[in-house]
């Protein structure tokens, strides 16, 4: 036969040939089929294509949110703490450099580190100028930082015509030549000139200032070198003009500045808001870092799609490898095959995904607020990102080839597969990390454990999908058994999904992956929700809170006595074994109606607690009504009485009625009303100085004392007394004062000998003794209390704290120390009139902030795209199932149609099947759902603006939107699998 | 000298009814360059033997070399080489052998390119076979596009691609007609003739041993006659070396052999109503015209065995008649019915109520059991489910009725196929090759049930075939191209 040789002829040494030809067979092969049978190899790679877009969305998703909370931090920072600003402080004529010189050094030096020119400030020290004591100095680009509010902006200065504009004070015009103000003007808000000018007002100098500091160096100005001043060179950090990738290099950059100017000066110094940024940036990390469950729930999605999808194949490359075994291929080279169609697949279906997903993640950027460009060049092409995403794609190239080749193994006559193994390992990874506590917002600003605990809800849906395939042969033998009396077309549908349960197996559990991971993101979305609501309740309690404003200094009494609403006093306190409380008193109606409560903060209800705390009688704080004038008869030491006096509107007043020794007195109150609760009596003044003065000199210990009698009319006459003075007689107190106790003399108030009833948080209930008494140290009393109740949470506080009747507390604490306990807050419903002079919160518009807070936005956002990819995926799971049945089921359908059955009763048997299928893989992916929500709210204790969830996160299972989107993907479903099976003949 | 060499060979396997002897001392040599054709009734141990030849058994006992391999020891790259270099094998399922992706010169290519042979010789060596073959100018095609024989042609080309020095065959026209099958033997021995190969074939077809170097019988597990000792033919034939083909020799026969096979059973009368007709049919799958005025009527009470070549349209025509598929033009008629006219459930029905079809068994439902599958067809008819039992021991598949089909051989699915189609007892019954995976006595089998039918219920019976046991059975032979108008 030419061109052949005969077997005689052939010599049988091995041949050989090149490794290169030997692999390119395999490889050619591979590919071939790729093409050839493209529609089932595109249904694979769109599902990983998905699941590969999902993760890069949320990276960029992650980095965006990041930067919008940096953004949004500096925005609220002061103008002065946002600038970077380098700084000269000295006399001219003293330094080594020239002004030129110094403003050439500092512009070189700041410039690079945001890549922007600085603007110049001048101040000169306060001084006299031509009669006048100002502030003088120059900005540049005055007319940035200043709102003209008469005359107009100065033009730049000329050498003997130099305008300036006053900025506060009294109008100044200094006296000298060349020097005129021409208006006056206000800084604008974000001017980050503080700290230089300071707050202008009628008590500090006025502010002149001069238009450009350059030409402003031209002026002649008497001694003008010798005065001291401070040169700033500052760029302000405006939000956008620095991103969170640019974080990490700008203290790098600060430090490399600082130690350029400081080569050349020592007076330089070079500031920068890094410490701030840096503590913002560990929280926006946080949120980014949770992020990371919605990306181990797409990587598990992604690895899912990639078994079913093998599963398809599977059969094929059965017989792949008895036809080239039989050709005499190599295992090596068998393995190719398969190797290259998953690396193909794969690497495709990666790449398109990504790329996809990077437009979808570049929306989500926009939406948010976020430079779409910048944030995708600093995510997802970021080498970390891209490493993940390389390896994520390695491994699902390998998941699938271990699909398409993994045998089972026989343990104990059950057959253990590659998936039980890794569900096990799954486990066990689940087991250790929850062993090791919560992912708080700590955890998660360090990375480490609280990040391992992100991945836990995909680990744990792996091993809920594989248990759910273990579950699933009996579960379809039980349902053939019960389908025996039925008719022949779901009787034979129960019987092939009982008995060749093979790739149903696989489709089941990528149902309940996909619509577990959806009912997750759709539960822990309505959860972050509902949790920013409990959130802004629990902080603000009513509509309205109104607190005192401590840098007015203007008590709730003072600024809203008329304002109705629950008067709440809140004070810090201590006990021993609690380190620390928050006490609030509050009337018992708000209490029983108080606003931000949540069932699950106690077992019992608020009107319950609230009862728990009924006085035995009422308490209201004893006193007479205040005298005009108050009659006293002193005889012994000198001493100081002061007369408490509680004022109408609740707060109180310390009557000083001086020290006096031995005598009579009627001295006035000034007071017409209020009533009168306690008499003071202190150690002098004098006297208790020169003690303190002898101790601190020497090592002596000085036991001075003030001895006598005190005698007083009128209604103290059946007071009693305490702290080294005692009654002798009605309005007679004998008394022994000094500067260790506190000498009071007050009425039986009605709290006396009686235990305050409390409800205490669970540590300070445990620090309790067996009765359930403790002592309450507040301030400088001390109370004793007993917990009546346990809370675990009460709005508005958080950490430990003991809750008290209003009335009970005041009567207890202004006993024990009159006067220092009064209401600090106001809980009311109505809105206080504008122009209080104190500090109102509103529950609606922290609501808003937290709605607003991209953060939240961006994870919320991020949990409703997941959710309706992973749902979509389960829609294309079901089409494959059918898809893959139809193909599968070819011979047998073929031969039922053989056989009589119309295509309907075909296409019966295989919707029964995919029903069945859709049924048990979404029943299971509802409960995979539910298992994975209530685990990620237990473990991950944030809230989705990524603070510390106060109180905490209580799963809401959002039924309604669930069931609405299960019902769409099981009509979608139903559809398609309607349209697949519609071309049977 | 011996290229193989099997000496006291013994395959054991255990079953749930106990253990099962596949080979009871065998003892074989086949000399290097000789063609062997080995015959044996089903369950005689041919196809273990095969499978021990091709290294995918090993013996329980006994020892087999073949050329310096030592098949009971070979592993691993030892073994990786045997197969690959030694070793040609093909047998009648050339699909599974054939990458339906690749086309025939890569097909034929495919060992030599794995081996790592250069373009060119692959090339060159793929160019020369697919000309020997016929396929010259298909190079290019894809398994798909050929017909059965050619696909059958074309994976013997790619399993003697490599010159093996074993060429090992089991049942290679299988699933081929006669003349298919005589073409495709006389291409064996030429190619194995030229390349030196030494081959074993078994086979169920006597045509096999025109081409035999030597004949060996087999049966119950050991060689129970070789070449020159006389071997048994269909209906009690002799096949005496030396004489010419076609003589008869009338005389003694082994008892045991008489005993064996069913008796004959005379053909039905095809004399009764015509209750099936197609009338001037054509057909064509895209370019390909598979038949174009075919014209057939179908009487009741006759078995109709419709002959032709593989590829030829037989399978088609009983499609039509079963409302599979819809001629291009032309009518087909069951019982009045105009099924032509019908859509697609019209034409189930009409297989429900009026057509009973017989597969080559290939395609029943995997996961039911042969009883239940019996059980289906009957139910989907509206018949009592009792009779199932009773057509599958026709069959002989009685102990075997509760066995998932997909646990049966093939040869066993297609008896179920038969069993299911007799229990229906249908009017009209089509059967495609229904005896195709069978060995002759089954074959013989199952002619006589469905002459038995015939004449008992009057069912027409209309067989694509090839199997002389069948057609001895049928009353009427019409080759499909007679058919033609």
């Amino acid at each position: 036969m030419p061109g052949v040789d005969t077997a005689a002829s052939i010599t049988h040494e091995r041949r050989r040939g090149g490794r290169l030809e030997r692999a390119r067979v395999p490889i050619g092969y591979a590919l071939r089929r790729l093409r050839v049978n493209a529609p089932r190899t595109l249904v694979a790679a769109l599902g990983i294509a998905v699941g590969a877009g999902l993760l890069a969305t949320t990276q960029i998703a992650s980095t965006a949110v990041q930067d919008r909370a940096l953004q949004r931090a500096i925005a609220q920072l002061p103008p002065s703490e946002r600038a970077i600003q380098a700084v000269w402080s000295g006399v001219p004529a003293q330094s080594d450099l020239s002004p030129a010189q110094l403003d050439r050094l500092a512009r070189a030096t700041v410039t690079p580190i945001l890549g922007r020119r600085p603007f110049r400030v001048e101040v000169f020290r306060q001084a006299n100028w031509g009669g006048a004591f100002v502030n003088l100095g120059a900005v540049d680009g005055l007319a940035r930082w200043l709102r003209v509010t008469q005359g107009r902006l100065p033009r730049p200065c000329a050498r003997d015509d130099c305008e300036l504009i006053q900025i506060g004070g009294a109008p100044a015009q200094p006296k000298l030549r060349g020097l005129r103000v021409v208006g006056r003007a206000a800084f604008e808000p974000g001017a980050p000139l503080a700290q230089y000018f300071g707050a202008s007002g009628n008590r500090r100098p006025p502010i002149l200032l001069a238009n450009g500091v350059a030409r402003f160096g031209h002026v002649r100005l008497p001694d003008a070198a010798l005065v001291a001043r401070t040169l700033a060179w500052i760029v302000p950090v405006a939000p956008r003009s620095v991103h969170d990738w640019q974080l990490a290099s700008l203290g790098a950059r600060l430090d490399r500045a600082q130690a350029q100017l400081e080569r050349r000066s020592d007076i330089f110094t070079i500031a920068g808001p890094t410490d701030t940024i840096s503590a913002i940036r560990a929280t926006s990390r946080v949120a980014a870092n949770r992020l990371l469950i919605l990306g181990g729930d797409a990587a598990v999605l992604l690895l899912g799609f990639a078994v079913l999808a093998s599963a398809r194949l599977r059969r094929d490359h059965r017989e792949i490898r008895e036809r080239l075994t039989w050709a005499g291929a190599r295992r090596g080279q068998i393995l190719l095959v398969a190797a290259t169609e998953a690396v193909a697949i794969t690497a495709v279906a990666s790449v398109v995904g990504w790329l996809v997903g990077t437009g979808g993640g570049a929306l989500l950027a926009r939406r948010l607020g976020a430079p779409a460009g910048a944030t995708i060049a600093h995510s997802i092409f970021g080498g970390r990102t891209l490493a993940i995403g390389l390896s994520l794609a390695a491994a699902t190239a390998l998941v699938m080839l271990l699909a398409l080749r993994a045998d089972e193994i026989a343990i104990g006559g059950s057959r253990i597969t590659v998936a039980d193994t890794a569900a096990v390992g799954a486990l066990a990874a689940v087991l250790l990390a929850l062993a090791r506590g919560k992912a708080d917002a700590s955890s998660l600003q360090g990375g480490g454990t609280g990040v391992l605990l992100l991945l836990l809800p995909a680990l744990v849906l792996f091993v809920l999908a594989v248990v759910a395939a273990r579950v699933l042969s009996p579960l379809l033998r039980g349902l053939e058994r019960a389908s025996r009396r039925l008719p022949a077309a779901p009787r034979i549908a129960m019987l092939s999904l009982a008995r060749a349960p093979g790739e149903v197996a696989l489709a089941v559990v990528f149902l309940v992956l996909a619509v577990g991971i959806a009912v997750f993101a759709f539960a822990y979305r309505a959860t972050l929700v509902h949790g920013e609501h409990d959130q802004a309740r629990y902080a603000v309690p009513a509509p309205y809170v109104v607190q005192e404003d401590l840098t007015r200094l203007v008590t709730i009494q003072q600024g809203a006595a008329r304002l109705p609403g629950a008067r709440v006093v809140r004070d810090d306190g201590s006990a021993a074994g609690v380190a620390d409380f928050t006490l609030l008193a509050l009337p018992r109606p708000a209490l029983a109606h108080v606003g931000g409560w949540r069932a699950d903060f106690s077992t019992r209800s608020p009107a319950q607690l609230a009862q728990r705390l009924r006085p035995a009688a009422p308490m209201k704080l004893a006193g007479v009504p205040v005298p005009r004038v108050l009659r006293f008869a002193i005889a012994g030491d000198r001493i100081g009485l002061t007369l408490v006096v509680r004022n109408p509107r609740g707060d109180f007043t310390q009557v000083d009625l001086g020290e006096h020794g031995p005598g009579t007195y009627a001295l006035p109150t000034h007071l017409r009303r209020g009533l009168a609760i306690a008499l003071r009596l202190a150690f002098p003044n004098v006297a208790a100085f020169v003690a303190d003065h002898k101790e601190a000199e020497t090592s002596q210990v000085v036991a001075d004392a003030a001895v006598g009698t005190l005698r007083v009319g009128g209604g103290l006459r059946g007071w009693l007394a305490s702290g080294g003075v005692r009654v002798v007689g009605p309005g007679v107190f004998h008394y022994v004062v000094n500067r260790a106790a506190d000498s009071i003399v007050r009425p039986l108030q009605p709290g006396d000998g009686e235990l305050l009833d409390v409800i205490a948080s669970p540590a300070v209930s445990r620090a309790a003794g067996p009765d359930g008494t403790l002592s309450l140290h507040v301030g400088d009393i001390v109370v004793p209390a007993r917990v009546v109740a346990t809370a675990r949470h009460f709005p508005s506080v958080e950490g430990e704290f003991v809750v008290a009747d209003l009335p009970t507390w005041l009567a207890t604490a202004n006993a024990l120390e009159p006067g220092v306990e009064a209401p600090s807050e106001i809980w009311t419903d109505r809105r206080p009139p504008p122009g209080t002079p104190l500090h109102v919160t509103s529950q609606r518009a922290q609501e808003r902030q937290l709605e607003t807070d991209p953060i939240a936005r961006g994870a919320t956002d991020l949990l409703l795209v997941v959710a309706v990819v992973a749902l979509l995926l389960a829609v294309a799971g079901l089409v494959l199932t059918v898809l893959g049945d139809r193909s599968g089921e070819r011979a047998s359908l073929a031969d039922l149609e053989a056989q009589g059955a119309t295509p309907a009763e075909q296409r019966r048997h295989l919707l029964l099947r995919v029903a069945t299928v859709g049924a048990l893989g979404v029943g299971g992916g509802v409960g995979a759902g539910a298992v994975v929500g209530l685990l990620v709210v237990s473990i991950v204790t944030v809230t989705a603006g990524a603070q510390a969830a106060l109180p905490p996160l209580a799963l809401v299972f959002d039924r309604g939107n669930i069931a609405l989107a299960l019902a769409c993907v099981v009509a979608a479903a139903a559809a398609g699998a309607v349209m697949s099976t519609r071309r049977m003949r | 000298m011996s290229l193989v060499e099997a000496r006291d060979l013994y395959r054991l396997y255990a079953t749930p009814q106990g253990t099962a002897v596949a080979l009871q001392g065998l003892s074989l040599d086949v000399r290097a360059g000789e063609l062997l054709v080995v015959f044996g009734p089903s369950g005689s141990g041919k196809s273990t033997l095969l499978r021990i030849l091709a290294a995918l058994d090993r013996p329980t006992a006994g020892s087999v070399r073949v050329a310096s391999h030592d098949l009971r020891t070979l592993r691993g790259r030892a073994l990786l080489e045997y197969r690959s270099r030694t070793l040609g094998y093909a047998d009648q399922h050339y699909r599974r052998a054939l990458a339906p992706e690749l086309t025939a010169r890569e097909l034929v290519s495919l060992r030599l390119a794995l081996q790592g042979e250069s373009r060119e010789t692959c090339d060159r060596t793929a160019g020369t076979l697919l000309d020997r073959i016929g396929l010259g100018d298909r190079g290019a095609a894809r398994p798909h596009e050929l017909s059965g024989g050619q696909q059958q042609r074309l994976a013997v080309a790619a399993a003697l691609a490599h010159r093996p020095r074993l060429f090992v065959a089991d049942e290679p026209t299988g699933e081929l007609d006669a003349a298919n099958a005589r073409e495709l033997y006389a291409l064996i021995r030429e190619l194995v003739k030229d390349l030196g190969a030494t081959t074993v074939l078994v086979s169920h077809d006597p045509a096999a041993a025109a081409i035999a170097d030597r004949v060996v019988q087999i049966r119950d597990g050991r060689v129970s006659a070789e070449d020159g000792a006389a071997v048994v033919n269909r209906g009690g034939w002799l096949r005496v070396p030396g004489l010419e083909e076609g003589a008869r020799v009338r005389g003694a026969v082994d008892v045991d052999v008489a005993r064996r096979l069913p008796p004959t059973v005379d053909p039905p009368a095809a004399n009764g109503e015509i209750v099936a007709r197609v009338t001037r049919v054509a057909k064509s799958y895209g370019d390909r015209r598979v038949f174009a005025d075919v014209s057939l009527e179908v009487r009741a009470g006759a078995v109709t065995a419709v002959t032709g070549r593989s590829g030829s349209g037989k399978s088609t025509l009983l499609q039509l008649f079963a409302g599979l598929v819809l001629p291009d033009s032309g009518e087909v008629d069951v019982l009045g019915r105009r099924v032509d006219l019908l859509d697609t459930a019209g034409r189930a029905h009409v297989r429900r109520d009026l057509v009973g079809v017989v597969t080559q068994g290939g395609d029943l439902v995997p996961f039911l059991t042969a009883r239940e599958t019996v059980e289906l067809a009957l139910e989907m008819r509206g018949l009592p489910a009792g009779d199932a039992r009773t057509a599958l021991a026709a069959v002989g598949l009685a102990e075997l009725e509760g066995q998932r089909v997909s646990r049966l051989s093939l040869g066993e699915r297609q008896r179920v196929a038969v069993a299911r189609a007799l229990a229906a007892r249908p009017p009209v019954l089509v059967a495609d090759e229904p005896t195709a995976r069978l060995d002759e006595e089954n074959a013989r089998a199952v002619g006589a049930l469905f002459a038995e039918l015939s004449r008992t219920t009057g069912t027409a019976i209309v067989c694509a075939t090839h199997d002389p046991a069948l057609i001895e059975h049928a009353s009427v032979e019409l080759p499909l191209a007679t058919l033609t108008v």
